[in-house]
This record gives C-alpha cells, structure tokens and sequence, in this order.
C-alpha cells in the first residue's frame, strides 16, 4: 500500500471543559494557600503524575507499580528509582498492556503484553533549604525504547521511542508545594515509530497534606490532596499503519500527517501514605485542551510504591 | 602513728592539691534543626540515616518541628561533620544544632579555644571565666547554621579559620611553638555559648 497524505482530522476544543478545569484549579490554589495561612499546614511534593526536583536519600531504593485505565486498555508499570546520591536519582520502568472487557455481553482480561522500556535520570542541581520551605532544581533525562510501535495515546502512557530532556523547579510557598516541569522529547527511529514528532511536556503540580493536622510519629497515616495540570504540545508527523500479522514491524504504512495540536489535561490526586513508607496513589485524569482525534476520555491510575531504606 | 607517715600523708596532700586540674569535656546530647523537610517521609530518610551514625545513641524524632533530638553514646567521638554529611546525603541541610556538653574546669572567653578528642572548638562569645558542669552550646559553622546565618556570622567572624574550618595562625595566638604546631590544620568548630 502507497503512504498518502492525509487531511488533518479538525480540531475540537473544549473550551467549556478547559475554562471550568481552570477555575477549579484556582479554587484549589486559594483554598490551599488560605488554609496554610491559618494553620501551619505543611506541604507535599510526592507527586503522583510528576517528579519533585527533591530526591530521595542516599541510597534508598523506591520499587512503584502502576496502572492506568483508558478507555478499554489497562496500562501497567513497574519502575525501580534509586538514589545514588542526595543529588542523583536513577530510574528504570518496564510498561505492559492489556485488554480489558467489563460489559454486560463480555468480560475479559488479555494476556499483558510487553511495551517498553526506559533509563531515567535526575541530577538536582539547586538547593536551599529553609525551616518548612525549600527551593529546588533540577535536570533530568530519560531514553525510551517501545519495539512495538508508539501512538499519541500510547505517550501519554509513557510509551515511546526517543529521548527527553528536561528541568524541575519545587518550590514551598506559604507552606504549599508548587512544581513546575518542562521537557522536550525528541523521537527516535527504534523498531516501528508511529510518532516522528517533537513534543514539548510542562507540567504544574501542587500538593497539599490534609491528614494529620499536626505530626506525631512516622506510623500516622498521612493523606495528601494533588492538583496537576500536565500539558504537552505535539508538533510532526503521525504514522498509520495497517495490521497485516501479529508481529507490528510487518504492518504496512497506510497514511501519515503533520499535525500540531495542545493536549491539556487535569489530574486531581488522592495519596495515602502508610507508615512512612508505602504510598498509594489514586488519580483521575481529564482532558480539558484536547484536540487530538481521538478524542481521548477520562483515565483513572491507581499506583502502589514502597520505600526501602535500608 | 609515726611521723614520717604524717609527712608522707602531707606530700601527698599537697601534690594533689598542686597538680593542675585537668579539663574534661564530654558530649551528652543535643538537638539538630533539620531545614527543607516537608514530610514525614522526608523526616523518617533523615532519622535512619542518622541513627546509623556510631556515636549515636538514640534519635528522638519532633516531626512537626523537623528536628531531632540525638543522645550520643557515652565516650565516644562524636563528628559533627559526619552528622551534617549524613544529613546532607538525606536531601537536607542543618538549620541548628545545639549541643549539651559536660565541662571540668574549662577556660572560657572571647577567641579562647579548648580541645576536646583531636578537634579544635573556638568559642567565638562567651564571658571570661571557667565552666563546669552541663552548658549548651550553638554550633555556627557553615554546614551547621542556615545560610543566611552564615552569612550574618561571617560578618561578625573575621578570623581565617571560620572560613576554612581549619585552625589558623589565629588560633594560636598566645600558645607555645609546639602548640602552634598541633593547632595549625586541625579541624576547628565555632561554638557560641
């Protein structure tokens, strides 16, 4: 089959969606810093959807598994994340995915199929610590490898091919802690690339604990509220391709199209810490600046991570 | 009893009261102020990392206040610079440390020094006098006060030494030859009283 150009699908925006996902994140930022005004709140930067420019101890290792629903595919993922220094952070995740059936008519799970894979590092290059605040940041780098081809959809699941650069500022204000991210990935042609495309990501976390008012011991159970705007900017060509065997470096190429469009998502967090060690993170991501054709739903990701410090 | 025996009894007397008293120091505690932590997670990576120290005998966590309270552990050698290391390796920077220390009969004053177990201590302002018993002291070097303390110090403190952390000419001025040569390079703290 002959690669013929495409017409660029037209593109939707959810104002309505966008403008009252914006006015909620403001409610939460005044209600957060209002509310550390009048008691001595204190902040978190454990962000689920997002890395802090902070880093872990020296030497502890974090082990996370995650899994994300989208629509009718379940995302899962096991990353590894070790401080070597207080300023250097390595990660390692390796992503699955599966089919998932939960209708009246049917029910089924498929057997997870492997993904990709990736090498991530932090180096924090800016402290300065103060009683109950701090300003942090940090570069970071990370290279993906996804054999089995990548799409818009498969990104966001942090499956791709290429390599990402990238800067964190973590900031306390008024006991709140506010993150901002930037990053540019470039693809790279590994196996079948779907996704010839530059991408910038930003990201604006803000993090809050709710639970306990006052601390007392490291068994408490801490409850932690998030509020992350996660936006990314695609600029280049997508690939179609045709199934044509089981294996997906055998699909024919059925079309390709330069596209530049504005994915904007919010993603409200509830996170549960046990025991100072063991965090469970529950998010619901939805899309408020989506002009993607697909037209991606809502995605709901439920996380688990231990951390070992000895 | 003969007189001989009472003579003996005096010489003995009189050299103890002669011999000069030596000066003992020993720590007993203290309390580290830790800046940049937010969470009891954070809290929990700073309290490991510090009880695996060696002289550390127990550490009390004050989670809401972000400090520690440290018992060290009797006779031993205590490093401060291990502890702001430990701290450091942890992700965080000391913001206070106020140590509890046992004196015998320690000169104290302006400049005056005192060595305790191979490190210099400089006190940098205290009244002209001599210690004993429990006193609390402040430590001001760099790694142990927040940086715009440091900075406040640094006005104050002209000395080389506070900058290096290393005894300098300044540190033994007063002391014999074979003084100076022992102090110079030494490790020396600044301590307030």
């Amino acid at each position: 089959m002959t690669p013929h150009i495409n017409q660029p699908a037209p593109q939707t925006v959810s104002w309505c969606m966008m403008q009252r996902g914006m006015v909620i994140l403001l409610y939460y930022i005044v209600a957060v810093v209002g509310a550390a005004n009048v008691q001595r709140a204190i902040a978190q930067e454990l962000y689920p959807n997002s890395e802090a420019a902070s880093n872990s101890p020296k030497d502890v290792l974090r082990l996370r598994a995650m899994t994300t629903l989208q629509n009718n595919d379940l995302f899962t993922a096991a990353k590894a994340l070790y401080s070597v220094t207080s300023d250097l952070m390595l990660a390692g995740t390796v992503n699955v995915s599966s089919r998932l059936g939960l209708t009246a008519s049917e029910s089924f799970l498929t057997t997870p199929v492997f993904r990709s894979a990736s090498l991530y590092g932090k180096m924090r290059l800016y402290n300065d610590d103060k009683p109950h605040q701090h300003l942090r940041f940090a570069a970071f780098g990370e290279y993906d490898v996804a054999p089995n081809g990548v799409s818009f959809e498969t990104y966001m699941m942090g499956i791709k091919n290429g390599a990402t650069l990238g800067g964190i500022g973590t900031i306390l204000l008024n006991k709140t802690a506010i993150s901002l991210t930037a990053s540019w990935f470039t693809p790279m042609p590994v196996g079948v690339n779907r996704l010839q495309s530059n991408i910038v990501n930003y990201s604006l976390s803000v993090g809050q604990l709710v639970l306990p008012v006052k601390y007392r011991t490291y068994t408490e159970p801490n409850l932690n509220i998030y509020c992350e705007l996660l936006g990314f900017i695609f600029d280049g060509t997508v690939h179609e391709y045709v199934s044509t065997t089981n294996s997906a470096s055998n699909d024919e190429l059925h079309s390709q199209y330069s596209r530049r469009f504005h994915q904007l998502d919010l993603a409200p967090s509830a996170q549960l810490i046990v025991d100072s060690r063991a965090k469970i993170d529950f998010t619901v991501r939805v899309s408020l600046l989506n002009v993607h054709p697909s037209q991606r739903g809502w995605m709901a990701m439920l996380a688990l991570e231990y951390y070992f410090f000895e | 009893m003969k007189p001989s025996l009472y003579i003996i009894i005096a010489l003995l007397c009189a050299c103890l009261l002669a011999a000069p008293t030596r000066a003992y120091a020993q720590f007993l505690s203290a309390t580290v102020r830790v800046d940049g932590l937010t969470c009891s997670l954070c809290h929990l990576g700073v309290h490991k990392a510090v009880k695996k120290l060696s002289f550390v005998e127990e550490a009390a966590p004050n989670i809401d206040e972000t400090s520690l309270d440290l018992t060290f552990k009797k006779g031993s050698s205590v490093s401060f610079d291990q502890l702001a290391q430990a701290i450091s390796n942890a992700g965080f920077s000391i913001g206070s440390l106020k140590v509890k220390f046992y004196f015998q009969n320690v000169r104290v004053g302006a400049d005056e020094h005192f060595r305790h177990k191979g490190v210099l201590y400089h006190i940098v302002n205290a009244k002209e006098g001599v210690l004993n018993g429990v006193t609390e002291m402040t430590i001001i070097d760099k790694a142990f006060v927040a940086k715009e303390d440091f900075e406040r110090w640094s006005n104050t403190i002209k000395h080389e030494c506070y900058k290096t952390g290393k005894a300098q000419d300044c540190c033994s001025v007063g002391k014999s030859s074979n003084d100076k040569e022992s102090f110079t390079s030494t490790r020396v703290y600044h301590i307030t009283l």
